[in-house]
């Protein structure tokens, strides 16, 4: 896991939590409250992030008794904000008659959706160039290419986004993505990879040209 | 056999991440043993989640110190 937390273990924090023992709670608050809102912010953005998690830990507190401790503790608060911000992101979508992202749709030209890029039998026409850095610690080291890499995250449709984020940048297992998110293996699978294509395309092309 | 098209547009990730079934991860190590731009398709794929997952380690770190 990239960055998970390192509290008490579930075992450990999980009866003083139902103690009602205030100092579990703090370092829970402290383990995951800074993960959950990259989860909310993931699905619902930025502007409506820290409210979702907000409320998430309102719901967490008054459902800590009904944990039954089928999932960690994690996947279980991440399941709740991912609530949270879903909920929040259909009353957005409703009040301003927001376009659903479905599966079914033609993922967006460019990169390697570029009809270009293919010849009429499926082999390549325009093959990938040699790549000059490599490397994630060289690229993750220029600053233009970190712009590069927040500005087309940031552009990625929203179940994308959130799929990539609890995939890549939270490091969570498939299964748990599916319970968070309420989606299909299947989707997950070919929302995390048409995500990762629309990465591989920006930086092929910032290999090439030094730009977005 | 696979072409080159639908290994990139259909089963690079489930490739990598283990997901493909015994015949179709079979078809894709075949295309890639006899294919040398699709063999440098999937270094620099693997390379791209490489540098996402360090994307969210620095993330972390920075998580951590806030």
């Amino acid at each position: 896991m990239p960055d998970a937390p390192t509290p008490d273990s579930d075992a450990d924090l999980l009866p003083r939590l139902l103690a009602g023992e205030r100092v579990a709670f703090e370092s829970l608050v402290r383990s995951y409250h800074q993960p959950m809102k990259r989860v909310a912010m993931a699905i619902v953005g930025e502007a409506q992030a820290e409210e979702a998690v907000q409320e998430a830990w309102l719901v967490a507190v008054r459902s800590l008794a009904t944990f039954e401790g089928r999932s960690s503790l994690r996947t279980w608060l991440f399941s709740i904000v991912a609530n949270e911000a879903k909920s929040r992101l259909r009353k957005e979508r409703t009040s301003r008659g927001r376009r659903e992202v479905s599966l079914d749709a033609l993922p967006d030209s460019g990169g390697l959706f570029d009809s270009d890029r293919w010849l009429s039998d499926g082999h390549w026409s325009e093959p990938p160039g040699q790549w000059h850095d490599a490397s994630p610690e060289a690229l993750l080291s220029h600053e233009e290419f970190r712009k590069c890499l927040d500005k087309t995250l940031a552009k990625l449709p929203d179940d994308q986004k959130a799929v990539l984020t609890l995939r890549e940048i939270r490091g969570l297992e498939l299964a748990d993505i599916c319970n968070i998110l309420d989606i299909s293996a299947s989707n997950v699978r070919v929302l995390v990879h048409r995500a990762r294509l629309q990465v591989y395309a920006m930086v092929e092309h910032f290999e090439e040209t030094g730009t977005c | 056999m696979l072409s080159c098209k639908d290994l990139v547009h259909r089963h690079a990730s489930d490739y990598l991440d283990g997901q493909l079934p015994l015949r179709a991860r079979w078809s894709v190590s075949l295309h890639l043993a006899l294919c040398v731009r699709c063999r440098r398709f999937m270094k620099q794929f693997r390379g791209v989640i490489a540098l996402l997952r360090d994307e969210g380690n620095s993330a972390g770190v920075e998580n951590s110190e806030a």
